[in-house]
């Protein structure tokens, strides 16, 4: 079998998703969903987005000009910073990727720091400039640059809209891009680059065959956990699953073995077969780890039980998730929730709220600290409940990220502005070409996690890109600020700050939540504390009437109707105390930077 | 012989009020006399649940049901008389617009039983009057009180509104002056509510008027309570006053949940524990002409819901909720909970034969209500 393994390296918009369904057509695959175009990206909110966030393969049937058939996997990868690790895990499926970029926008952050994967996992990669139908393309541009970047002279120049020179793309993928390495003889080692969950078979595990076969029967072992499932089906990816006898080394496909538990299956972790558990792992795995911490709390305490099935079952489809359950005083029931980022954290809170209905309120979004106690300990703080007390605090460390923007140079003001706001350090810039720079800062995790992609993006007029790494931990000067309802910590409402900033966010935060909170049968009295001391204050005065009229005619289910209305309404609200809360004053703190 | 009320609505009028969200439709000749034919074959359709009974209140409310030609009013009240029986005490209300009464017709009204009128004064405020849209103006409203008095009408409601935009507290407290200068038996005092599609909704979304605040509307609400309180009226429901004895008998029915059956276009009726609901006119009159008893909807609640819902309108009443009709242990526990809080936050008062609304339980009473559903 002539085997090519590719992925498609690019930005969001870049038009991934549609040259994915080119090559999909000219390889004889159709789908219904071909019609609304990009056939890979299945969640209905990756379409709306247009970005991918699940690494979704596809085999595909080439018969090339020489007459030879070959089989193309395509291995799409997530287009996004939270999902790096993913990016590298799917790179390293593969021997070969497009680096695909628009011809009018050229070269963003992501796409440069996917390249840099693709290389350190030994890639052949092919520049590819898409969208040259458009008037507005720079070509001769954007190919000076992909050749300055890759040393690669020859670029391949597409557009996947009207088709042009994607033939010859897949020519070049035949040329260019070097056959699997394969060994059928030695013992299975295959490595785990996605999945997903299905009800009846378990945990639909992707996999990259390196060493030997994969069939129905066998006894595997995962690696990093040692645990053994036999193997029920294995198969690959066309539009849908397509059971096979057996996968050999070189191929890409699935196997089930009726694992139930998706924490059992983790992206970058080596299939080996039971029998030989002496087999080598393939190097690169690490768990992936959570660095965005918010709570999630069902609206109405009754439907607790609801969102918990909901986040089982997200689980089962992105394990990259982690959640536990929280009490919250003032929230009730709920669930602590790590993420890979904050946009991973939007995109799991759309999902419950959209695939699975559920009313849900997120609390405001913290990174891990780390407080080095007074006596020697060392503790994780992944939320403010767990700030430990000031006065047994040597110090607290946070995580400091490098951080990469690629910008045009007219906003190279603008985003020197936003990144100083937020406390970052000037590292380094280069220029790309003359009209766009590289600017490399250090900066704290936690002012990259909310608001940040939306500064960005207004900073630069959508130009701007960016993708960062944990760098280091460095002592910062923090606290907790505490905010009270009628004299009750609101846990969900507490933040952590610096504590140069906390006085103006505490302040902030206490006038729209006094705009969000309706009156109520007494005074409402809004404080922020910190280190035990009242810092801001606000308070809402009662309601003075509220009566309703008469019964006309004794129509008793019309005021019922009314009164239960008003009743609803209070349900969606928390209950802190006596105090009914909207959902919107916990969300109110978000906004605040 | 068990008793139990009826109500009969007349949805007509000589033009909408400006504040008025409720379905009725501008009188034309001929239409009026088959609603009422209509209303008769109701009873009849319906006499069954009159068998037995002793009608003890008679309603009869609109829309303006003074618009009625006396025949045909008596054309209704007479199909009572041979369906059913009547209390010998029964009391039979006719709402009516002050622009309506002329002595002829009320004569007759007297004549065939009526002996409570319902006045619909609103205010003794001409501006306010028209800025309500209504047809009288408040010379009209004493000549027809002085009119009901010489025909010896005994017992009469007035109904005034409160926070009426435009007027100040000077304003309201004259129209409460002339109210009790003129000495009815009852008064009703209703706060201006901005129903959704109504002109006066509209003009406040313009913002061509400015609804009063709630911290003014608080202060009239106590300022009335005194004032009518001084003046010799007890207050007995949120928004009713009377002299001694002089309760509206068909309103206290509703409040302590008794049976009722409501005939005509959208009335609602209470029978064995079960609302329901008459078609609005036309499905109304369609039905009716078919000889299908006109019941748009029905209400079978839980035992629970019933309940907390009787409990509630019997809290309207000022005296509360005798604890010997309606025993807590029969309540679920959410409910008593629910009591309890309320309790705690000073909005209600309970002692032992009694649980009533306090004196700003009765401000918030509906917040008090939303919490009991």
């Amino acid at each position: 079998m002539n085997i090519r393994n590719f992925s498609i390296i690019a930005h969001i918009d870049h038009g991934k998703s549609t040259l994915a369904d080119r090559f999909l057509e000219i390889c004889g695959l159709k789908s219904p969903l071909l019609e609304e175009g990009q056939a890979l990206d299945q969640m209905s909110l990756e379409r709306e987005r247009g970005i991918t966030i699940k690494a979704h393969p596809v085999r595909l049937k080439y018969r090339a000009r020489n007459g030879e058939e070959f089989v193309f996997n395509l291995i799409d990868t997530p287009g996004h910073v939270d999902f790096s690790y993913e990016v590298s895990r799917s790179l390293s499926a593969c021997e070969g990727a497009l680096l695909l970029v628009d011809a009018t926008q050229g070269i963003e952050a992501q796409t440069l720091s996917h390249y840099l994967l693709a290389k350190e996992n030994g890639l052949k990669v092919i520049p590819v400039i898409n969208k040259i139908d458009l008037s507005s393309a720079m070509l001769d541009e954007v190919e000076k640059d992909l050749i300055n970047l890759t040393g690669i002279k020859d670029v391949s120049l597409v557009s996947a809209k009207t088709g042009d020179g994607v033939k010859e793309l897949l020519e070049r993928i035949v040329e260019d891009v070097p056959p699997p390495k394969v060994n059928y003889k030695k013992p299975l080692k295959a490595l785990i680059f996605d999945s997903h969950y299905d009800q009846y078979k378990g945990v639909i595990v992707h996999v990259r065959i390196f060493d030997g076969v994969i069939r129905k029967g066998m006894k595997i072992m995962l690696y990093s956990n040692k645990r053994v499932f036999e193997v029920i089906e294995v198969g690959v990816f066309e539009l849908n699953l397509v059971p096979k006898e057996e996968l050999k080394s070189g191929e890409v496909g699935y196997f089930a073995a009726l694992i139930r538990d998706t924490k059992d299956v983790n992206v970058g972790d080596t299939v080996i077969e039971a029998d030989y558990p002496d087999t080598k792992p393939l190097s690169g795995f690490r768990k992936m780890k959570p660095v965005v911490f918010a709570s999630i709390f069902p609206v109405i305490q009754d439907n607790y039980e609801d969102l918990r099935k909901a986040m089982d079952k997200l689980y089962l489809n992105d394990p990259s998730f982690i959640y536990e359950p929280e009490e919250s005083d003032a929230l009730g029931s709920g669930f602590r929730c790590g993420f890979l980022g904050s946009l991973h954290m939007e995109i799991i809170q759309e999902r419950l709220e959209r695939e699975y209905g559920e009313e849900i309120i997120v609390t405001y979004p913290s990174v891990k600290y780390r407080a080095v106690l007074k006596n020697g300990d060392e503790i994780e703080i992944t939320s403010p409940s767990k700030f430990p007390d000031p006065v047994k605090i040597k110090e607290v460390l946070e995580p400091i990220a490098r951080i990469k923007i690629v910008t045009p140079s007219e906003f190279i003001g603008n985003v020197m502005k936003i990144l100083e706001n937020r406390r970052g350090r000037f590292l380094d810039m280069k220029y790309i070409d003359e009209n766009r720079v590289i600017l490399v800062y250090t900066i704290p995790l936690s002012k990259i996690v909310t608001n940040f992609f939306d500064a960005l993006k207004s900073g630069t007029r959508g130009y701007g890109s960016y993708d960062y790494e944990i760098v280091s931990w460095e002592k910062g000067d923090l606290v907790k600020v505490s905010v009270l309802v009628n004299g009750k910590t609101v846990d969900a409402l507490s933040f952590i700050a610096y504590r140069d900033e906390a006085y103006r966010k505490a302040r902030e935060v206490l006038q729209k939540m006094r705009k969000l909170i309706p009156r109520q049968l007494f005074e409402v009295v809004l404080q922020a504390k910190i280190e035990g001391k009242i810092i801001a204050r606000e308070s809402i005065a009662p309601l003075r009437k509220n009566v309703l009229q008469k019964c006309y005619g004794g129509d008793v289910t019309r005021k019922r109707k009314l009164l239960e209305k008003q009743k609803e309404g209070k349900k969606r609200m928390k209950m802190v105390g006596r105090v009914e809360i909207p959902q919107e004053a916990f969300l109110s703190i978000m906004k605040i930077e | 012989m068990r008793s139990i009320s009826v109500y009969v609505h007349i949805p007509f009028c000589i033009r909408k009020c400006n504040y008025c969200n409720f379905y009725s439709i501008r009188a034309q000749r001929g239409t009026i006399e088959k609603y009422v034919d209509a209303i008769v074959k109701e009873i009849n359709l319906r006499k069954d649940l009159l068998l037995d009974r002793k009608i003890k209140t008679v309603y009869v409310g609109g829309g303006t049901p003074s618009l009625l030609k006396p025949h045909l009013l008596e054309k209704i009240i007479d199909t009572f008389y041979r369906v059913s029986n009547f209390h010998k005490n029964v009391e039979i209300t006719l709402e009516v617009n002050p622009e309506t009464v002329k002595e002829e017709n009320f004569y007759e009204f007297k004549r065939m039983g009526i002996n409570r009128i319902s006045l619909g004064a609103q205010s003794f405020n001409d501006n306010s009057l028209k800025l309500l849209g209504r047809v009288h103006n408040s010379e009209k409203v004493k000549e027809s009180f002085r009119t009901l008095r010489e025909l010896n009408f005994e017992n009469i409601n007035i109904d005034i509104i409160m926070g009426i935009p435009s007027e100040d507290e000077g304003d309201f407290l004259r129209t409460l002056e002339e109210t009790v200068k003129l000495n009815p038996e009852h008064v009703s005092v209703y706060s201006l509510e901005y129903h959704k599609d109504t002109p006066l909704y509209l003009d406040a979304i313009e913002k061509k008027i400015t609804p009063i605040s709630k911290e003014l509307e608080r202060k009239l609400y106590i300022k009335t309570l005194n004032f009518l309180n001084e003046n010799g009226y007890v207050h007995y429901e949120i928004s009713n006053y009377s002299k001694l004895g002089k309760e509206s008998r068909h309103n206290l029915n509703y409040w302590l949940g008794g049976e009722y059956i409501g005939f005509g276009a959208s009335g609602v009726s209470y029978f064995n524990g079960i609302w329901t609901k008459n078609e609005e006119i036309y499905r109304f009159l369609e039905k009716i002409n078919r000889g299908i008893i006109p019941i748009r909807r029905m209400e079978n609640l839980s035992k629970d819901k019933r309940k907390r819902i009787l409990f509630i309108l019997n809290l309207r009443l000022i005296k509360g909720v005798s604890l010997k009709r309606y025993r807590l242990d029969d309540f679920s526990r959410d409910f008593t909970k629910r009591l309890k809080t309320l309790q705690e936050m000073g909005l209600i008062i309970k002692d032992k034969e009694t649980i009533r609304l306090s004196d700003e339980g009765i401000l918030l009473s509906n917040e008090v209500f939303s919490h009991l559903i």
